[in-house]
């Protein structure tokens, strides 16, 4: 009977082992899940609209060119940033769809920002950051551009300098 | 004797309890929600995001919102990730009775150690007439 109950033990011990063990590899292997990269297809997302009345879905764009730019209110860079983002929605409006992801934010700062902004494409609301370590976001703002075939072909990191370094990346999503 | 003094000290807790609850200190707060960008505390914290976290507790003291309401508010706009401790509620709960659990299973494994080893070896033998 003692002797019965060791092996049970040892046998559950193993069992505890052998399951942190396959915990630990899980999590290495979910760690170099590929992120959003150039050359790699867009990750999909289904995130509220900020103003809460509709979801925003990548899925639906596959097939379109897109601009997705991840902002917050607290960002410096992304107020200047702003406008020029608008402006080139309205150049490129029917040819590219304009996302921008308001990540790890007040929604009522971020609807703040939008009015005086004049932001008029679709803005996605992420307040807890979901998409942050999917999408191996490194710092705001940082942009990505898709082309028609739902690949990645160009990513900002940082503040887009000017119009031709934005109509550049976008010609490559339209290409 | 005993009783007596959990009964006093129990009292004498629970009015501070309440009164943290009703009416939260700026740096209580701070030290319980965390900054969603760098992980740590509000109060460790001066990221962009963490100040204007700091600045809506402070705003949400003066008008009167509770501890509770408080993090509700936080919780619903940057999700669970912004409270320093799990809740103790829900499946959140596990966070806190499992380490005691842990700790009773642990302690009744030393005990049962202990107790094999401190017998002398002739405690097993059968007893000879």
């Amino acid at each position: 009977m003692t002797r019965d109950l060791k092996v049970a033990g040892q046998l559950g011990a193993l069992a505890l082992v052998l399951g942190l063990l396959g915990l630990l590899v899980w999590k290495i292997a979910s760690d170099d899940a590929p992120v959003a990269s150039v050359g790699n297809p867009v990750p999909r997302f289904d995130l509220p609209t900020l103003s809460g009345d509709g979801r925003v879905v990548v899925a639906d764009h596959v097939g379109e060119p897109m601009v997705i730019n991840f902002w917050a209110t607290w960002c410096v860079p992304c107020r200047t940033e702003a406008p020029l983002l608008e402006r080139a929605a309205k150049r490129y409006r029917d040819r590219v769809v304009f996302i921008g992801v308001d990540v790890r934010d007040f929604n009522g700062d971020a609807k703040k920002f939008v009015a005086d902004y004049g932001i008029t494409y679709l803005i996605a609301y992420d307040g807890p950051g979901k998409l942050w370590e999917p999408w191996g976001i490194t710092g705001l703002p940082e942009t990505f551009f898709v082309d028609r075939g739902g690949t990645i072909v160009a990513h900002k990191i940082g503040e887009i300098s000017d119009e031709a370094e934005l109509d550049e990346a976008i010609r490559k999503t339209l290409s | 004797m005993r009783t007596l003094l959990a009964l006093v000290l129990a009292l004498s807790v629970v009015p501070s309890a309440l009164a943290s609850e009703q009416r939260p200190t700026q740096a209580e707060l701070e030290g319980e929600l965390v900054c969603p960008t760098c992980k740590t505390t509000l109060d460790q914290s001066n990221a962009p995001i963490a100040t204007r976290m700091k600045q809506f507790v402070r705003s949400r003291i003066a008008a009167g919102d509770t501890k509770s309401e408080i993090k509700e508010q936080l919780v619903a706009q940057f999700g669970k990730g912004v409270l320093a401790a799990p809740e103790q509620k829900g499946f959140d709960l596990i966070a806190w009775v499992l380490p005691i659990v842990g700790l009773l299973a642990g302690a009744g494994v030393l005990t049962m150690l202990a107790w094999r080893w401190t017998r002398r070896p002739e405690d097993d033998l059968p007893l000879l007439e």
